[in-house]
């Protein structure tokens, strides 16, 4: 790779133990995809969570604390594993607590801004158009790539330590104009009936291309599609198998004003119909019925919109004793929440709010005590993928269903 | 006899190593389908549910999960529970920024799909450096 003499002397050490480290690694990744040099970066987001990784993450922070390592840019953080300023809605032990304490504190120390949340495009992360950045959230990594037309490939912890300590980030897949063009059609043939559905869609089409290199271009989609319906489309193609970092949508995105412009010159490799046969399929997959214990809301976080919108359905009602009704959002968000009246109602009703907490990472042990052998049900579909898996096998059924039908089970207890 | 295969991959990283294969038809999320005190594949519907890939040479089709899976490589490799070498037909970056973190050989890109032409039990010898791997069938 072509370095230049700043980002030499970075190799060489003489910006300090932890920028050697950070370069080391960026030159590493990228000549394992043939990046021909470095690009300057804008924004970073890092994880600021650690699922059953703890020791791992414990110990890199601790390493780049100890050599003063300090960030660069722009630094943003995803969700914590709980809620600060609601501990004992989770049951968060003195272990767990002092375990989170450490990432947090290591990694406001060396600059980062604390969003704590998933959806940090709507807390004071706004790239523009071209704009480089090094992404660690897969459901932002889509959004930003796709919706905002700025650049970023998936990044892990240790990358996207790298980046904001080094500004850098290697020059390879979708920061190169040429991996951005389209490579599938998706002509969806159905309406999309309630948010859960765009959910479904980005499930759908995730699991059908399988492949980081796919770039579905979507024709069909309603114009009046909000940005928090993006967020599900986008999280979605992005969970599990899927590994989808960008898509296009025709005369939405600001990549494909037109097929032509989506595609770029690429001929599609397939093309997929999505009809309402197809979404019924996956929804069979996340299907259940009969008594519930959990309803979740925000997977990615509640955009301020759905906030109000529950706040509506639950407004002088009252959820069912059995049941905690747990919603997951950005402390950003939960201010407003907070200012507009949205959170007295619903706390009114008996929701709980967790705000700058992953309701999918909340620490193993505590999860375990929450959740095994219990039913949840969410109007979010990568909750429903991952809750049941993060905590090793705890037998947590999880069941999807649409927003409405979601407060209707908060309400009687069964789906 | 044994009969002998060579794949050759457009991307490595790495040192290189030999051990036996363990291919799996699905993909691994590093941190939801495997148990990093024991290596153990604790996916319930994965198709090695009950095997462990400490030690392997795993074969994977593709890679899963967002951007945490490469922190689960990072734990595997903390309790001496890693995986020997990771070979991908396609790979994405978080899997390979896993295996730079803990030094772990990765390939990706090869002429053959390896998920295909490698059996569980195969003795595999991995170049990196040289961009091959050497498939060994007893």
């Amino acid at each position: 790779m072509r370095l230049t003499r700043e980002e030499k002397g970075m190799l060489a050490g003489k910006h300090g133990e932890a920028v050697q480290w950070a370069m080391d690694f960026l030159v590493k990744v990228g000549d394992y995809f043939g990046a021909a040099n470095m690009v300057d970066v804008k924004l970073v987001n890092i994880l600021e969570l650690m699922g059953s990784s703890e020791k791992s993450y414990l110990e890199l922070i601790d390493y780049l604390v100890s050599k003063k390592g300090k960030f660069r840019v722009i630094t943003t953080t995803d969700p914590a594993g709980f809620d600060f300023t609601n501990m004992e809605g989770m049951g968060i032990e003195p272990d767990s607590y002092e375990n989170q304490v450490k990432l947090s504190d290591g990694l406001l120390k060396m600059g980062a801004l604390p969003t704590r949340t998933c959806t940090m495009y709507w807390a004071g992360a706004m790239p523009r158009l071209g704009d480089h950045l090094a992404i660690s959230e897969s459901n932002a990594v889509v959004m930003f790539n796709s919706v905002v037309g700025a650049r970023t490939n998936y990044e892990s912890f240790p990358s996207s330590l790298a980046s904001a300590l080094t500004g850098k980030t290697p020059n390879f897949g979708f920061h190169l104009g040429e991996n951005r063009k389209g490579n599938i059609l998706i002509e969806l043939k159905t309406p999309m009936e309630h948010w859960t559905d765009w959910d479904v869609l980005g499930y759908y089409v995730g699991q059908k291309l399988r492949m980081y290199e796919m770039v579905p271009v979507f024709v069909n989609l309603p114009k009046m599609v909000t940005t928090y319906e993006l967020k599900r489309l986008g999280a979605t193609l992005a969970t599990g198998p899927g590994t989808i970092a960008m898509y296009h949508a025709v005369g939405i995105t600001p990549e494909a004003a037109t097929l032509e412009q989506a595609f770029g010159g690429n001929k599609p490799k397939a093309s997929l119909q999505v009809t309402r046969k197809e979404l019924n399929e996956v929804c069979e997959m996340f299907s259940g019925e009969g008594k519930i214990d959990y309803v979740h809301f925000g997977c990615p976080h509640l955009h301020l919109a759905e906030i109000q919108m529950l706040a509506e359905k639950f407004r002088g009602r009252k959820k069912h004793p059995e049941v905690r009704v747990w919603l997951f959002t950005a402390p950003a968000t939960k201010a407003m929440s907070d200012l507009a009246g949205y959170t007295r109602i619903l706390e009114d009703a008996g929701c709980e709010f967790f705000a700058g907490a992953c309701c999918i990472n909340i620490p193993v042990k505590e999860m375990r005590k929450l959740f095994a052998n219990k039913v949840q049900v969410a109007d979010h579909l990568k909750h429903c993928y991952y809750a049941p898996t993060f905590a090793g096998d705890i037998n947590l059924k999880t069941v999807l269903k649409p927003t409405e039908e979601c407060v209707q089970a908060a309400l009687t207890g069964r789906v | 006899m044994s009969t002998k295969l060579v794949l050759k991959a457009k991307r490595a990283f790495g040192p290189g190593v030999e051990g036996e294969a363990l291919v799996s038809r699905d993909p691994i999320h590093f941190v939801m389908d495997i148990a990093p005190e024991t290596g153990d594949v604790i996916g319930v519907k994965h198709s090695l549910y009950g095997e462990n890939i400490a030690g392997k040479i795993l074969v994977i089709p593709s890679a899963k999960g967002g951007v945490q899976s490469a922190m689960g490589i990072a734990e595997l490799a903390k309790n001496n529970n890693s995986p020997k070498a990771l070979l991908y037909d396609r790979t994405n970056p978080i899997m390979v920024q896993g295996a730079v973190m803990t030094n772990i050989p990765i390939m990706d890109g090869f002429d053959q799909n390896p998920v295909e032409v490698v059996k569980s039990g195969d003795w595999v010898k991995v170049k990196p450096a040289q961009g091959i791997v050497e498939v060994e069938r007893k």
